[in-house]
Parts: structure tokens; sequence; C-alpha cells
């Protein structure tokens, strides 16, 4: 039951913040890595004033899309 | 996959090896003595599978055919995840020429691939692993069982770390690439700038000379409009002057004569008028005898006494015209000289500003025309009184149009030799805007490299963060699956165990009732232990990578075990879900045959294996 809600908060976390799914079946490396940015953007958020939000989805999006060609597009 | 037949010539110690209806599920026991043959299986399907051996890469390939033969040929049969069977054919001479086919089994005829490379990557696609992760995992060769090394890719890609890592690193060789790019943007940037410095071009310089050509040639106009003006003015006030001068006496002459005219005809009236109308009176009767008597204007005459009144009022009358045309012409006269002043005080003033010289960068004395101001405001007091000589006005005049032409032609000639000079300011400054624009695009390239060093520092921030949860995570689920796993291959005497990032390992005894450092323990038990995590990692990358069940091949897994320990062994080897067909090596299973679906016995004098 924690188990399906933790998956739950992991699938709306990644659908607010990044507009992905891990229902898109996504691989596991990529699921693991925006799970960890999105833990990470959710921390800066609360405690650095100064958090670039701009240049952190920047820098998500970019190795998303990188891991996506090297995992799924190379496989097809 | 699974293996569901194996054929070979000439490999290695057989002639021929050939086995056919492999089960798919259970143990395959391979026994025999030393030198018998059995690894030869694993290496023999490893070949078929990789185009390469355990113990022999593709260099040294041609040691696997059979002493005494020229060529070999291994044909396996495996079924992948969607049930598909396929038939792999490698074949390999002396001369290390080799060749490769991939068929299905349903359609031999078909062939799918072609060639020792070509093969081995579909082969790889087929099922999702390639020879690292096989030898890492699938494969336990005939040797000392060691730990997994952590950093091999096999076990990282096992993890989910290697492309994480791979892409760490190519976003490092990005960061280089990007410093590099800024470090000769800014050695650009420095010699652009040094260039521009060595053009010597100030800013606004062009603007300014553009700026004061224009006004010279602005004031040259000027100047030159106001030589004529004055020009004119000057000679039309000489000519209103001699005009002014005949006025003044005309002018003078015509009230004169107004006045003898006026007062003989005024007198004629009254003679007129009084001899008319009163001629009764005594003083007018003496008037009318004397007149008669001097002049002999008797009474009948005394008309002529009125046509001589109006005659001399007529002229009296002509002269006040000519009066009044005089006065005109002297008013004129002082409007001209006012128009004259006005303009030989603008000119003056103009002088007086120094604003021309000004423009000309030069002293008063580069000017060769000597005024004296003191005397020029004095004629002009003079003239507004009417008291100037004409050679003084007429000195004056040219003394100012002479000094208005000078300065006009100065100026004129300074504005064309600035064309030049602004004509080598404009090419100059092109020449640094063209470089300024250079310069900016570096500034971009600088900009833009910044910005990509900060997202990449922190994408590899990320993916450092990413990396250690999947290890973390990784590691957790190795040590969760050996702890159930373990108490089975060592009958309860050890639970748990501790890995690190590292995979070392610490073992909890259950007799001892404390973690044990990995050495402590037995080689037996360190061997059990080894076994442990190495079969729930080839459970997990089977179940991450591999499409379907997979075999696992454990050439003499339990080489040190007493008979206790085999058993617990092969009582854990069962029951893998996705790895369903385990072959065993060992020296003899005489003692455990219930637990195999096929046990294999090779004669060690045997070249033919035939099953």
């Amino acid at each position: 039951m924690d188990q399906d809600q933790s998956e739950k908060s992991l699938k709306e976390t990644l659908a607010t913040l990044y507009g992905v799914s891990s229902e898109q079946d996504n691989p596991k490396e990529i699921n693991a890595f925006l799970h960890h940015a999105s833990q990470e953007k959710e921390h800066l958020m609360s405690t650095d004033n100064e958090f670039n939000v701009r240049l952190f989805d920047e820098a998500v999006d970019m190795t998303v899309h990188r891991l996506r060609s090297m995992l799924v597009e190379d496989v097809l | 996959m699974i293996i569901t037949h194996l054929r070979a010539e000439n490999v290695l110690k057989y002639a021929r090896l050939q086995l056919d209806d492999l089960p798919r599920l259970g143990l395959i026991g391979i026994s025999g003595s030393n030198e018998s043959g059995k690894s030869t299986i694993g290496e023999t399907i490893c070949y078929a599978l990789f185009g390469r051996t355990f113990s022999l890469d593709e260099d040294h390939l041609t040691k696997i055919i059979r002493w005494g033969e020229n060529a070999c040929q291994v044909t396996l049969g495996f079924v992948v995840g969607d049930g598909t069977e396929y038939e792999v054919t490698r074949h390999i001479d002396k001369n290390l020429t080799q060749g490769a086919r991939l068929v299905k089994t349903s359609d031999p005829d078909n062939i799918l691939a072609r060639g020792n490379d070509t093969v081995t990557a579909m082969i790889q696609q087929l099922i999702g692993l390639g020879y690292p992760e096989y030898v890492e995992s699938f494969y336990l060769a005939q040797r000392e069982i060691s730990a997994p090394h952590p950093h091999s890719d096999a076990v990282k890609s096992i993890a989910g770390v290697l492309p994480l890592e791979q892409l760490r690193d190519e976003f490092q060789n990005e960061i280089e690439r990007h410093k590099g790019i800024m470090v000769e943007a800014d050695d650009n940037h420095i010699r652009l700038q040094g260039e521009i410095e060595a053009l010597g071009v100030v800013p606004g310089q062009l603007e300014e000379m553009q700026k004061r050509r224009g006004a010279l040639l602005e004031s040259t106009t000027r100047c030159q409009q106001q030589a004529i003006d004055l020009g004119q003015k000057s000679a039309a006030y000489l000519v209103e002057l001699e005009k002014y001068k005949q006025a003044i006496g005309a002018r003078f002459r015509s009230r004169l004569l107004q006045m003898a005219f006026l007062l003989p005809g005024a007198v004629a009236a009254l003679l007129w008028f009084a001899l008319a109308y009163l001629g009764s009176n005594e003083m007018v009767t003496g008037v009318a005898e004397q007149l008669k008597q001097s002049v002999q204007l008797g009474s009948g005459h005394y008309q002529y006494l009125v046509y001589a009144a109006a005659g001399l009022g007529l002229i009296a009358f002509i002269l006040w015209i000519r009066e009044m045309t005089a006065k005109y012409r002297i008013a004129h006269f002082s409007v001209v000289t006012s128009g004259y002043l006005e303009g030989l005080e603008k000119v003056q003033q103009h002088r007086a500003s120094g604003y021309d010289l000004a423009l000309l960068d030069i002293p008063a004395s580069a000017i060769d025309v000597a005024i004296d101001d003191a005397e020029a405001q004095n004629l002009r007091h003079k003239m507004a009184r009417q008291q100037a000589k004409i050679d003084n006005i007429r000195e004056a005049s040219e003394l100012e149009v002479t000094w208005l032409n000078e300065v006009s032609k100065a100026e004129s000639e300074l504005a064309a030799e600035m064309v030049e000079q602004i004509n080598k300011e404009e090419q100059r400054t092109k020449i640094v805007d063209g470089l300024r624009f250079e310069q900016g695009g570096h500034e971009q390239a600088l900009e833009h490299s910044n910005h990509q060093l900060k997202v990449l520092k922190t994408a590899i921030s990320l993916l450092d963060g990413a990396t250690e949860n999947l290890a973390t995570a990784f590691n957790r689920e190795v040590r969760e699956r050996t702890a159930q796993l373990l108490p089975m291959l060592t009958q309860g005497r050890y639970e748990h165990i501790k890995l690190d990032d590292n995979l070392n390992v610490e073992v909890l005894s259950t007799e001892k009732g404390d973690f044990m450092v990995f050495d402590e323990v037995s080689s037996g038990t360190q061997r059990q232990i080894l076994l442990s995590v190495r079969l729930v990692i080839s459970q997990a990358l089977a179940r991450d990578c591999v499409k379907g069940d997979q075999f696992l091949f454990l050439d003499e897994p339990f080489a040190f075990f007493d008979a206790e320990r085999t058993q617990a062994g092969l009582n854990g080897l069962t029951g893998f879900r996705q790895l369903p067909q385990i072959f065993v090596i060992a020296q003899e299973f005489a003692e455990h045959p219930q637990q195999f679906a096929m046990c294999i016995e090779i004669d060690r004098t045997a070249t033919e294996l035939i099953a």
C-alpha cells in the first residue's frame, strides 16, 4: 500500500515538474534520474533563495533528452 | 534465452558434440573426471553466441579447433522471450577465416544475419546482453569464484548506473570543450581589443568631425551671405547718402521759395479783397489811388490782383510738393542708414563673438585684416548722426567684407581638407565596427559556453545523485536477495550480509551472533556467499535486461564444497524465477540424480558426446 502511494506520488511529482509520467514506460535510469531531480528541485526551492529554476530545468531536460537518445532511440 | 540444442564438430576435445532436446526447465548436470571436456560445452555455447570464448579472445580463436583438424563448426539453438526459436552457426579455420549466420529454426533458408560481427550484434539485440554482461552473470567459468567487480560495465549496467556514468563522461568532455571555447573566445576577444586600440579610434570623434565640418560649411555660407549683404547695404547707403545731401538742400530751398511766393500772393489777395469790397474806406481809397498812379492799376484791372495771387499760390504749392519729396528722401535715407548700421553691427558682433576663429581653431591674427573695433564703433555712432565721412564708411565696409571673405575662404578650405580626414576616419571606424562585431560574436560564444558550463555542472551533479541512489538501491536489492538465498546455501549458518559501494562483503554469523569480515570465514563459505551474490546479480540482470527466461551456466560452482554443502547448493539453485534452465558442471552427481532434469556423464577418453 505504501509502495503504491509512493509510486503514485512519484508519478504526480514527475508529471507536475517535468510534464512526464513514469507510465510512459521510461527506462529505469530515466525514472531514477527524474525522481532524484524532482526531490533535489523541491529541496533547493525551499532552501536556496538564489536557486535558478530555469537553469535547473534546462539541465534536467537536456539530461533526459540525452538519456532517452542513449537508452530508447538507440535500441529503436 | 533458453538453449534448445547444441551441435559442434572439431571443437576443442570433441570431434563431434551433439546435445539435442535439452530440457527448458530444471538443472542439467554435466559430470566427468578432470579433462573429460565438461568445460568445452560452456566454451562452445559462449563461442556460438559471441564469437569468442571465456579463455580465447578473437585473436587466439584458432585454438578452439580440435587438435589435428583444419576447421570447426558450432550450431546452437535457442529460444528468446517471445517464444521464437533461432539457430546460430559459426565456423572458423586455421587461417582465421570465419563465418556465421543466424536463422529462425522454423525458416532455416531465410538467413537473418550473416558474418561474425553482424550475427553477434543481432544476438545481443535478441537476448538483451553482450559478452561482458554474460561472463559477469550467467556464465560462471571454471575458475575461482570471485566477487563481481563493482566497477565493471556489466555490474554497472545491471544496476542502471552505466548509462548515467557514460552520460556524465560525455558531459565532462563537453565541459572541457566549452572551457576550451571560452579560453579561445577570451584570447580572440583580447586580440581584437588590441587591434581596436591600435587603430586609435576615439569614440564619437567621427561624429565630432562631421559636426565640425557641417558647422564650417554653414558658417562659410553665413559669412558669404553677410559679406554680400553688407556690400549691398554699403553701396545702397553710399548712393542714398548722395541723395540725402541733395534732399537736404532741396528742402531748404523749397521752404525759402515758398515764403518768397506765398507772401506776395497773400498781399495781392488782400489788396483785391479790400479794393473790391472795402472801396468806401478812406485808407483803401488812398491805396487805390497810389496803385493807379504808380502801376497804373485802375479799378477796371483789379482782377489781375486775383490772377497774381492765384499764380503765386500755385508756385508755392509746387514748392511744397518738392519739399515733401525731399523730406521723403531724407526719411528713406534714415531707414537705409538703420539697415546698414544694423548689418554692420551684426557683422561686427559676429566677428567679436570669435565663433569662426574658434571653429577654425586659429588666433585672430591669422586673418590678415586689421579692424579697430573701437574705431568701427565710433564710426557707427557718427553714421547714426550722419557725421561720418564717405571714405571712412567705404573703408570700414570694405574691411568687414574682406574679413568675412577671408574667414569664409579659410573655413571652406578647412572643410575641404576635412573631407579626406573624415573619409579616413570613416574607414577606421568601419574597421573598428567590424572588429567589435567579431568581438560581439566571441562575447556571445563566451556567454553561451559559460551558461552551458553551469547547465552541465548542474546535470553532472544530478547524475551523480541519481547514480548514487541507483547504486544504493542495487546494493540493497543484492543484499536483501542474498540474505534470502544465503541461509539455503549455508544451512542457516549465515543469514545476512553487508555490501558496501564496492561490493565488499561482511557476513552475519548466526552462531557467533556478529558480522564477520569476509576474510574471517572459511574459503568454502566464501564461495557459498559469492555464489549467492552472483546468482542474485544474475537474477537482477535477467529481470531488467533479458527478455524472457534465461539459462545459467555454472562450471564447477561446488568445486571445494563438501557433500553437505553441494547438496545445499543444488537445493539453492532451484526455484529461480526467470532462470529456469541451469547447467551445472561437477566431477560427479552420483548422490543426487533425482534433482536433475537431465544428467550428462562424460567419458574422458571419448571424442564424441551425443546426448
